[in-house]
């Protein structure tokens, strides 16, 4: 495994730096107070700055590392990462669709349903997987789920709309 | 002894039934968790904390430990059978124990690595029993200074032990630090980083954040490997069960020293069971008689790591419970599970409830004696486990995700934050930027915070007053020795070729 891979480092370093620089602009309305009397916006607005320099020192590390090692020479450095593959978009879809849904359901829909929305959702996350078995294990899941939570632990949910 | 009568009020405590239910229950989730391969403590805690919160304040605790191990013992399972270490501290174990499951003795490894844990627990009881009281009395004379520069030592070797750059580490404490920024602010009542909205008032709930960025980030990465996924042959060759007396022989010294190092590495922070196991080796590996043996099954190479790892989880107790600053990931989420269920960890935590303390100690052999009992003839039965195709396990983990977080404050916003920071987590993992160091921040920045403020006001803003302070000083030394011990230890092996770590791999 390539363990300091200086593209990864630097596209870390960026988003640190970006949420670091983020954390500063929001914390500038933040009173700040005095070295004696430390304000609201104190620890937010170092926490800021720390974030911002350790990014930027990620990057000049990752970018020394690269000139140093013959491995990286003359290659592209910002290498932005690739598209994900169908694949792993549908699943990603497929399980924040369910998660979702079952946010939106389980209030008005109880929770056999929600939960049951969101197995059958999820399980398409993988092709191979027949529509049979997701409906199967769209009754399976949420009915165990039901008697774990509702029966044994005896959580107050309201399980049907 | 006061230390004997403190036990017995710990053992009434854990052997009154419903604790000795909820130990059971803790560990058989556990260990069914630790056995799935690609899901380590973490995660699983992570996706069964919730249903801890719904039990009474000690068994919740316990229940919550109960699980802690019932997942190290599952994955080290797993580690010597089929060599699919599911964390780092079972990595070590599957060096030599997966060789000995292949010359079909993964029997007398699967017993030696219970008894090893088992003997590690038991010591490392005592150990907490005995330091636990007195590092409490200690820290009752820490103020605002002790503390901040306490929690500094903690989040820097958190950092400082993460793989890949330090900086790496340094930026995820501080996200995490920030992260725990958000909401109203305590003094002011002013508002901050919420976005104008009312959900983030009470700031991220630590919940949220545990299970959105290691329960389901690990769903989200095992799916995206889709069919790169290992593939697992759940046939395991029995020969004999039990270990023969020079197995025992063999491994009795092993396990007393890795015990040793186990206890003590546990206490310090940031360190925990992972680097225990690890030291432990590689001392077995060079004082051990049998040392030419080690990586072609050497039950040494198992028993050292397993007494190690054990004593270390256990005595990584001490600094949690005593002094409110956890070591690592994990004891943020017992931290953090402590905290709401209304215990305040910290010196006077033995005090004011004994009952708690001592129960959940005296718990910690309980749970061991039933991981016993329970790894020793169902062994064949965990394995089972893993042929459960993960196209089945997977909705049936977002299931108890969804359920388990609704459950806590009925909210259906939480939903859609765990799902929100579980992308977050699987780009974390993208970029290979670790989440333990994050975790530690967010739940000590609000103390952080408290204590800083503190103490510049007690030193009428002087800075100084952190390293004028005895005690403050010496945690400020010891964070840079530390750090500056481990950064020219990695230096070092950059620039010679790695020889070991290849071969262990």
């Amino acid at each position: 495994m390539n363990r300091d891979d200086p593209q990864t480092d630097l596209l870390a370093a960026a988003m640190f730096m970006v949420i670091g620089a983020g954390a500063i602009w929001i914390a500038l309305d933040y009173p700040v107070g005095t070295l004696r009397r430390l304000g609201p916006g104190a620890l937010p607005m170092g926490l800021g700055v720390l974030l911002l320099a350790s990014g930027l020192g990620l990057a000049m590390q990752a970018l020394l590392r690269a000139r140093l090692d013959p491995q990286w020479q003359g290659k592209p450095l910002i290498n932005l990462p690739k598209l994900p593959s169908i694949h792993v978009i549908r699943s990603t879809v497929c399980v924040v669709a369910g998660l979702g849904l079952f946010g939106l359901l389980v209030r008005p829909a109880g929770l056999f349903l929600a939960t049951a929305t969101l197995v059958l959702v999820s399980s398409r996350a993988e092709a191979g997987t027949p529509i049979l078995g997701s409906l199967a294990l769209a009754v399976v899941i949420p009915a165990a789920c039901v008697g774990i939570f509702v029966y044994g632990i005896g959580l107050p949910f309201r399980v049907w709309p | 002894m006061e230390l004997f009568a403190n036990l017995a009020t710990g053992f009434d405590v854990a052997l009154s039934p419903s604790a000795m239910l909820y130990c059971l229950i803790g560990v058989t989730l556990g260990t069914f968790i630790g056995v799935l391969p690609g899901i380590g403590p973490l995660a699983a805690i992570g996706v069964l904390l919730p249903i801890t919160f719904h039990a009474p304040q000690t068994e919740a605790i316990i229940m919550l430990a109960g699980i802690y191990y019932g997942t190290m013992y599952g994955g080290s399972t797993v580690a010597i059978l089929l060599n699919l270490p599911g964390t780092a501290a079972s990595a070590v174990v599957a060096i030599d124990g997966h060789q000995m499951a292949k010359q079909g003795r993964a029997g007398p490894a699967l017993v030696m690595t219970t008894l090893s844990s088992f003997f590690g627990g038991c010591v490392a009881i005592i150990v907490v029993a005995g330091f636990a009281p007195p590092l409490a009395q200690f820290a009752l004379r820490f103020q605002s200074p002790e503390y901040f520069s306490l929690m500094i030592m903690g989040l820097l070797a958190a950092a400082v032990l993460v793989q890949g750059p330090f900086l790496k580490g340094i930026a995820m404490v501080l996200l995490g630090l920030l992260i725990g920024t958000v909401g109203q602010e305590t003094i002011s009542g002013l508002p901050r980083f919420t976005f104008d909205t009312l959900y983030l008032y009470d700031g991220l709930s630590f919940v949220v954040v545990v299970i959105g960025l290691f329960g389901l980030a690990e769903v989200l990465r095992n799916l995206a490997l889709g069919a790169d996924r290992e593939k697992v042959d759940t046939r395991v060759g029995w020969r004999e069960l039990i270990p023969t007396k020079r197995d025992m022989k063999d491994s009795f010294m092993p396990t007393a020293r890795g015990t040793g190092i186990g206890a003590f590495l546990g206490i310090l922070p940031g360190a925990g069971p992972a680097i225990a196991s690890f030291v432990a080796y590689a001392l077995e590996k060079r004082v051990s008689k049998n040392r030419r043996n080690f990586g072609r099954g050497a039950i040494e190479g198992i028993a050292a790591p397993e007494g190690a790892n054990n004593a270390a989880a256990q005595t990584s107790f001490i600094p949690t419970l005593s002094l409110g600053i956890p070591g690592d990931a994990i004891m943020a989420i017992m931290l953090g599970a402590l905290m709401i269920h209304g215990l305040t960890p910290g010196p006077q935590i033995i005090q004011n409830n004994p009952e708690f303390f001592w129960g959940l100690i005296a718990s910690f052999w309980i749970g061991n004696l039933f991981l016993l009992l329970l790894n020793l003839p169902f062994v064949g039965l965990w394995i089972k486990i893993l042929s459960i195709p993960y196209s089945i396990l997977f909705p049936a983990i977002l299931s108890f995700i969804a359920i388990g977080i609704y459950s806590l404050y009925r909210e259906p916003m939480d939903i859609f934050m765990v799902t929100g920071i579980g992308l977050v987590g699987y780009l974390f993992i993208k970029l290979r930027c670790e989440a333990a160091p994050l975790l530690l921040g967010l739940i000590l920045s609000p103390l952080l915070e408290e204590n800083l403020r503190r103490s510049m006001l007690v030193s009428r803003g002087d800075p100084m007053i952190f390293v004028e302070r005895p005690i403050s000083l010496i945690f400020l030394i010891l964070t840079v020795t530390g750090v500056g011990l481990v950064l020219l230890g990695s230096w070092r092996a950059s620039r010679t070729p790695q020889t070991e770590e290849g071969s262990a791999k």
